[in-house]
């Protein structure tokens, strides 16, 4: 049977319901306030932390977008709408950089507009070909050589040693559409460099003639479960794969200095926000954007995705201070920056010969 | 007859549109010449065979044969396993084992592909039972026979239930009692078996093997992550083209080879099965 409803219910429920009204019209009304605009974002913690970073604002709301695949599948998209572009931000990183300046698509930047920018150290910034500012650095990360101590059978400290027999099935590698910076790493080695890889590829093909190479890894989920599991000890890959590595095993890193082994030093990456001429909302983009990278916000998104924060006031997490350098000297000692211009221009290239090349001699 | 033509437009409409004008559109794309980021703006790029010759390299040639004897592995020994499962389903009464080993088969056939690989991973990689698995088989988990048979047992996985429950009905259409007859004039039960039950389900084995085969070797999931790298199919190459470096006129070029190998492999068995039907 149904229960008897008395005037007390009534008054109660109405109350309910107004209550609940006056919240949403609330919402609503403050929904309205903010500015809403869309970006591409990567997914797991990026999008995360840009997510609980952004909500603790009204000025803005974001329509947050995942990248589906690499970040250069965003690119034909972008160019089939131009100039309907339905995105205000879209984060990439240094070799995407290029084909946006190429296709002229970056809104200009200047530290007027962004002062945030004051607190970024120069030479972070791509420019366009008249010397304009086109991203919003947001994280400085590496790709770095390491190691898990409790499983590596022998001690690296050259390039040459990942050829040692005992290390079988033990290192991993990246594929395709992402080695070419471990490429360079190795041709550095051997005396060649973006524009002369020929000495890197030599190398790749005796590593893996060798059968040392035990994985190709496409993801950063690959390369985890490779080397937590135990099943490789040995690689190049980002210093965010690496924290989740060094979470549970014993991790060394071979940050060497250039002149002892060639090769061995960290790959400086960039990670940032492109922000599209055609997009509508331009100037609140550029603002929300100038927030984001203030110095607590860049601190708090680069601890949980664990690199390095751009603005000179964040302090980089416990784990990305081991990749900190702070002097220009040590900056050059330690650290290499790809010439991703020139890398942008041969991908095509590094994939074919990655699959005719290199990969039919995995075993 | 008119009436009949009319009835068939709506289904012919959207074949046409949802499949028959995207593959026009990929085979399109596949001549197109690839510059970076113009991708959809191809209609004033050259066209070009480029992206087929690349393809003709012997080491693609690599990728195609692994791809394809991968695939007829998995598929045999799918249809191998499945075949006493859905003659013991086929031949028995309702019931409740029956009901259960259904409800098995089609479950399986619901698990998400992701669930399975991972699953597998877990069950035979490096810190499940791969360690003394590989070496009671002499191999390295590391290595590629390895990661060549974690694949094949990956798309078994699939294969088995779908056999399955494809061969129940073919298994079910045949009269048991002839069979019965071969053995009462004599014939063993495994002689009966395999003059009788066996050629007389030869069609749906024969759908079977097709649809299994043509799922095994446009596989993406389960090379990719068994795979470790090691194994790869085309599906896996053209993945990267569309999804990783965007050089679609590539990945389109590979998409209509696979498309037109695939058609080859289907009515070249077909056409070879049915011929042998013909004659008797």
């Amino acid at each position: 049977m149904f229960k008897q409803i008395s005037r007390r219910h009534l008054i109660g429920a109405a109350a309910g319901f107004g209550a609940a009204g006056a919240g949403m019209l609330a919402l609503s009304e403050r929904a309205r306030a903010a500015v809403t605009l869309t970006g591409v974002q990567w997914g797991g913690p990026w999008v995360n932390t840009a997510k609980t970073i952004t909500e603790r604002q009204d000025q803005w709301r974001v329509n947050w977008e995942l990248h589906t695949g690499g970040s250069a599948t965003i690119i034909p998209k972008i160019r089939a709408s131009w100039p309907n572009v339905a995105y205000d931000f879209v984060a990439q990183y240094d070799p995407l950089y290029y084909i946006w300046a190429e296709q002229d698509w970056p809104e200009p930047l200047s530290v007027e507009e962004m002062p945030a920018f004051r607190d970024v150290p120069d030479e972070i910034f791509h420019r366009n070909s008249k010397g304009e500012i086109i991203n919003v650095p947001i994280t400085v990360t590496g790709t770095v050589f390491g190691f898990r101590k409790d499983t590596m059978p022998v001690e690296i400290r050259r390039i040459e040693d990942l050829l040692n027999p005992k290390l079988k099935g033990k290192v991993i590698i990246r594929d395709a559409v992402a080695g070419d910076t471990t490429i360079v790493q190795f041709a550095a080695a051997f005396g060649g460099d973006e524009r002369n890889m020929d000495p890197g590829w030599d190398f790749l093909k005796k590593l893996v003639k060798s059968g040392n190479v035990g994985r190709v890894a496409r993801a950063e989920v690959d390369f985890i479960n490779a080397l937590t599991s135990g099943e490789c000890a040995v690689g190049c890959w980002n210093v965010g794969g690496w924290r989740k590595v060094a979470e549970n095993f014993p991790c060394e890193f071979l940050i060497l200095d250039k002149q002892d082994a060639p090769g061995l030093q960290m790959g400086l990456i960039n990670e940032g926000y492109m922000i599209p001429k055609a997009s509508r909302n331009k100037a609140e983009t550029k603002r929300y954007l100038n927030w984001f990278i203030n110095p607590e916000n860049n601190e708090e998104y680069n601890k949980a995705i664990g690199a390095g924060p751009v603005n000179l006031k964040s302090k980089p997490g416990e784990f990305a201070q081991r990749f900190s350098f702070k002097t220009k000297e040590d900056r050059e000692r330690f650290t290499r920056k790809f010439a991703f211009d020139v890398l942008a221009a041969k991908k095509n290239d590094v994939i074919n010969r990655f699959e005719t090349e290199i990969a039919p001699f995995i075993r | 007859m008119k009436r009949r033509l009319l009835l068939l437009l709506p289904g012919l409409l959207v074949l046409l549109a949802c499949f028959v004008l995207p593959i026009l559109n990929v085979a399109e794309k596949s001549f197109r010449r690839f510059t970076p980021a113009d991708i959809f703006g191809s209609s004033r790029l050259p066209y070009t065979f480029q992206n087929y010759l690349i393809t003709f390299n012997s080491v693609y040639l690599d990728y195609l044969l692994d791809m394809i004897w991968i695939g007829a592995v998995a598929t045999v020994l799918s249809i191998a396993l499945a075949f006493p499962v859905a003659y013991f389903v086929a031949r028995r009464p309702s019931g409740p084992l029956r009901t259960t080993i259904l409800a098995f088969l089609i479950t399986f056939l619901f698990l998400s592909v992701l669930v399975r690989v991972y699953s597998l991973e877990l069950t035979f990689g490096t810190v499940g039972l791969g360690g003394p698995l590989s070496s009671a088989l002499g191999l390295s988990t590391t290595g590629r026979t390895y990661s060549e048979l974690l694949v094949i047992v990956g798309l078994m996985h699939h294969g088995i239930p779908l056999s399955a429950l494809l061969l129940i009905g073919a298994i079910q259409n045949v009269n048991p009692r002839l069979a019965e007859a071969a053995q009462a004039l004599g014939a063993s039960r495994w002689r009966a078996h395999l003059s009788i039950t066996l050629p007389l389900s030869s069609r749906g084995i024969l759908s079977a093997f097709l649809i299994n085969y043509t799922l095994a070797v446009s596989a993406f999931v389960i090379p990719m992550v068994l795979g470790k790298g090691k194994v790869v199919f085309l599906s896996n190459l053209i993945y990267s083209r569309f999804g990783e470096t965007a050089n679609f006129p590539s990945g389109s070029a590979i998409a209509v080879e696979l498309l037109i190998l695939s058609s080859v492999i289907v009515y070249a068995l077909q056409a070879a099965v049915s011929a042998r039907w013909e004659r008797g």
